[in-house]
């Protein structure tokens, strides 16, 4: 049944691409069946996901229409794959209802039957690479996810920032794609087979050089996807460029699948490593999330501090695996079983908050026509609703409860604690904690970042014309972006659902269920054997933390309205008898200023001020302000790296001088030399 | 090879000794009418073979190297010479001594390369290996030596031919299935070259293969 379901899926993405495709001479018609079948799908994919996930089996496909040698399972979904199905099929819902309105715009612009296809076959190649049960499929599912991602950043292909990113975007993946390659090859030689469940017997005793290389090659391989600071370069350009219903997907999800990819090969064919693994994850994570929440802190435009924000939480989930891999190392599993609930938790929670954050930033662009929020403001009063689910996001992004995003990062926060008070060598101890300060950080700017972004767009008074005249988006998009907003705050409070979900994964990856720790369902008290005689012992309750928010929001509403003067006066802000102009404003610059001369050592930003004067120093005619965050990494390692490159192909060119007859020639040459070497 | 033997040695050797006529030829018809000759030989060879060995394929095989190899191939050929209507020189980077001196240079080289792989074999067949090799260099060197790109197709002609005989040589014909599949191959390879040419010609105003070098990023 299971399985019929999964074909369901697929079946419906390939023929919402193909319909749209075919209808593209009537765009409007194309836009509705190509995301309709889109949302059919997303549906019986989450039926499949939540039902794989609660019965905790596993199903499978022979593979017997593309037989190899090596290769038994064409589709395996335990419940792993049944998870990020589940993840994908939630937020693609949500997208592809808000698609329907969002996508209107590229109405006799653009090629919707275009559009269509590549959704869907997006969409297609993601569930399809989860649910591969062979490294074959896998990247056949990868390289098709890469390329139909590719042909949507570049959809709007007329612009050539965009064509630029699309390019930028199409070589990283492509490294990265290499790497997997490579690992993946060398693991067929020594397990002698394509397919995952076979590798994974084989996995855990491969000889510690081997799997020290695998993990080496899948870290950088999917870190590039993932987009782990420094191989992160493509996704600030990328996401920008993309229309927005595809950035919630790509920023959502489909880095998502990196990090099913490294789970799958480190965590499930290679069983987990020496305890250095997870340091170097763990490091890893830290960089990004801190190097990310500052660099979005410095970024004006809605999208790219968005992606910025991307690198930061994929950060923040690699801090939890890393977690997991040092625990597995020292063979503690249930504290291993912690640390990969968080991290797999805050893949749920990132791909809901961030592609409903995409979506606000996708409505408001609809709405205004701009991206840069120093031409925003004052979009409350014009778009309440889009107003209300952005902020819904902005505060379980910034990790603050009664949202879901506070649940993850407060389980991740417990795995990296626990690393200062578990039997591990004391260097650890001491590190874990200062992990967990790390963290903390991270938390504290990303809030900051969000006060900036939602304070900028939707308070004060609108900055330009576009943003004046902006009016509230058609109903799909609100209603996609509600779905998300409602979910956010569902496994806000009631944790302990995604929580049982999870369970088979962990109890299949670790050995131990995430239940049994982490307990109840109105609580969540990890209760942690350390030693015999000592336990680690914490709990929190999210579901009476919103009821005591709550309660509490209506007592101060009640006191204030009782001591207040009562009655509502509405009048101008008061501003000492002068009038009130958007210029007077904050923006978005001088709200992260603190902060930019905070870690001016990190950050390396240059300011260029140009000041024309009148008549003498005292008037002023104009003032010309430019500031710039240095692209630290992209001078550092990548403009070498491309100025090599450059010259190496020069000298190459000579070989390729245009001419047939010299080409025929380097054949000739050829041939008679073998001839007479090989005689 | 046994029975009428004594005819294969004359005619490989005038196989051969059109490949350097087309080296020493002037004129583009002549190459082309050098190349129908090497057909009708190559042909002539065929059947002698197939008579000598009682395989009624290779007969088979002989007429339809006539019909395609010097009546449809020539016929195109001839096409597109009219068509763009010069009968001009056969240009090349190396002048025809020269041509002729290498040329005996990859003869003997094939000697050399086929030495051992036909020492098992009777006389007849290591000439026969010998020759097949000795053309395709010897094609190949006109492809890339001469200018004109009808010139290529001469050469690329020389070079099919020369696979051909090997094939006849040393396996006493291949399945008809595989013999029909080249023909048609060649046939389809000959078909787009000479469209190819036709397009070099309207885009250049020449069909100097040189100039493609401007295509070059």
């Amino acid at each position: 049944m299971t399985i019929l379901l999964f074909y369901l899926v697929l079946g419906l993405l390939l023929l919402g691409g193909l319909f749209a495709y075919s209808l593209q001479g009537k765009p409007r018609l194309s836009l509705r069946v190509g995301f309709s079948f889109a949302v059919g799908s997303a549906v019986a994919g989450t039926v499949l996901g939540i039902i794989i996930l609660l019965t905790g089996d596993t199903v499978y496909t022979g593979a017997g229409f593309a037989s190899l040698p090596g290769m038994n399972r064409a589709f395996l979904i335990d419940p792993l794959a049944a998870f990020f199905i589940l993840v994908i099929s939630l937020v693609s819902l949500a997208v592809s209802i808000f698609s329907f309105g969002y996508a209107e715009e590229y109405i006799g612009r653009h090629n919707l039957g275009m559009l269509g296809l590549l959704y869907n076959v997006f969409l297609l190649a993601m569930v399809a690479l989860v649910a591969s049960g062979n490294t074959f499929f896998f990247l056949f599912f990868w390289e098709l996810m890469s390329l139909a991602s590719y042909g949507l950043v570049v959809y709007d292909h007329r612009d050539s920032h965009v064509r630029r990113a699309g390019f930028v975007y199409i070589v990283m993946t492509h490294i990265g794609t290499l790497f997997i390659f490579l690992a993946f090859l060398l693991l067929y030689q020594t397990a002698g087979s394509f397919d995952f469940e076979h590798m994974a017997q084989f996995g855990r005793q491969l000889p510690s050089g081997f799997k020290t290389g695998i993990f080496l090659l899948v870290t950088v391989g999917f870190g590039t996807k993932a987009g782990i600071i420094p191989l992160h370069i493509w996704l600030p350009k990328a996401h920008p460029a993309a229309p927005s219903n595809v950035s919630a997907l790509m920023s959502g999800v489909m880095l998502k699948t990196a990090i099913y990819g490294f789970i799958r090969v480190v965590m499930d064919v290679l069983g987990g490593g020496s305890a250095w693994w997870g340091i170097l994850i763990l490091s890893l994570g830290t960089v990004s999330a801190l190097l990310g929440v500052m660099y979005a802190l410095m970024q004006h435009d809605i999208k790219e501090l968005l992606a910025y924000h991307s690198v930061e939480n994929i950060g923040i989930i690699l801090m939890g695996l890393g977690a997991a891999l040092i625990f597995q190392g020292y063979g503690l599993p249930v504290l291993a079983m912690i640390g990969l609930t968080a991290a797999l938790f805050h893949v749920l929670n990132h791909a809901l908050f961030k592609a409903l954050l995409f979506m606000g930033a996708g409505a408001i662009h609809h709405a205004t026509r701009t991206r840069d929020m120093e031409k925003m403001g004052g979009l409350l009063k014009l778009m309440p609703w889009t107003g209300f689910f952005f902020l819904v996001g902005s505060i379980s992004i910034a990790a603050l409860p009664p949202f879901n995003g506070f649940v993850s990062e407060w389980l991740t926060f417990q795995s990296l604690l626990v690393l200062g008070s578990a039997p591990l060598s004391l260097k650890l101890n001491i590190l874990g904690p200062v992990f967990g300060g790390a963290l903390a950080l991270t938390g504290a700017l990303a809030a900051a970042c969000f006060v900036k972004a939602f304070g900028i767009q939707f308070l004060a008074q609108p900055r330009s014309t576009q943003a004046a005249n902006a009016k509230e988006v058609p109903r799909s998009m609100l209603v996609g972006m509600g779905i998300l907003a409602v979910l956010c705050l569902v496994l806000g409070i009631f944790p302990s659902s995604a929580i049982q979900l999870l369970n088979p994964v962990t109890l299949h990856l670790v050995g131990y269920g995430s239940i049994q720790a982490l307990g109840g369902y109105a609580w969540l008290n990890p209760q942690i054997p350390l030693l015999p005689n000592l336990s680690y012992h914490t709990m929190i309750a999210p579901f009476v933390l919103f009821v005591v928010l709550a309660l509490g929001a209506l007592l101060v509403y009640r006191v204030v309205k009782r001591l207040g003067h009562g009655g509502t006066r509405i009048d101008e802000t008061w501003n000492c008898g002068g009038t009130l102009s958007p210029k007077m404003e904050y923006t978005a610059t001088s709200f992260a200023k603190p902060i930019r001369i905070i870690f001016r050592r990190i950050l390396l930003p240059k300011r260029v001020v140009e000041t024309e004067y009148a008549l003498g120093f005292h008037f002023t005619r104009s003032l010309k302000y430019e500031g710039a965050v240095k692209p630290f990494f992209e001078d550092i390692l990548y403009r070498p790296a491309r100025n090599v490159f450059l010259k190496v192909s020069g000298k190459m060119r000579l070989l390729q001088s245009g001419s047939i007859h010299l080409y025929l020639g380097y054949l000739f040459i050829t041939l008679v030399v073998l001839l007479i070497w090989a005689r | 090879m046994f029975l009428g033997s004594s005819g294969v040695s004359p005619v490989v050797t005038l196989i051969l000794a059109v490949c350097f006529l087309v080296l020493g030829a002037r004129r583009l018809d002549t190459a082309i009418r050098l190349v129908v000759f090497q057909a009708i030989l190559l042909a002539l060879l065929t059947a002698i073979l197939g008579l000598a060995n009682g395989v009624g394929e290779m007969v088979f095989i002989a007429g339809l190297t006539l019909v395609i190899k010097a009546g449809l191939i020539p016929f195109i050929l001839k096409k597109v010479v009219d068509r763009i209507g010069l009968s001009s020189e056969t240009r090349s980077y190396v002048n025809r001594k020269m041509s002729f001196l290498i040329a005996g240079a990859l003869v003997m080289v094939s000697y050399l390369a086929t030495g051992q792989i036909a020492a098992t074999q009777s006389a007849e067949g290591r000439e026969i290996l010998a020759t097949a090799i000795a053309m395709l260099l010897i094609g190949l060197l006109v492809m890339m030596t001469r200018k004109l790109a009808v010139m290529q197709i001469v050469g690329f002609l020389i070079m099919e031919n020369g696979l051909f005989l090997a094939g006849v040589g040393t396996t006493h014909g291949m399945p008809l299935v595989v013999e029909l599949g080249i023909f048609l191959d060649m046939l389809i390879g000959v078909l787009v070259m000479g469209i190819l040419t036709f397009r070099i010609q309207s885009s250049f105003g020449s069909i100097n293969t040189e100039k493609l070098r401007n295509l070059r990023g």
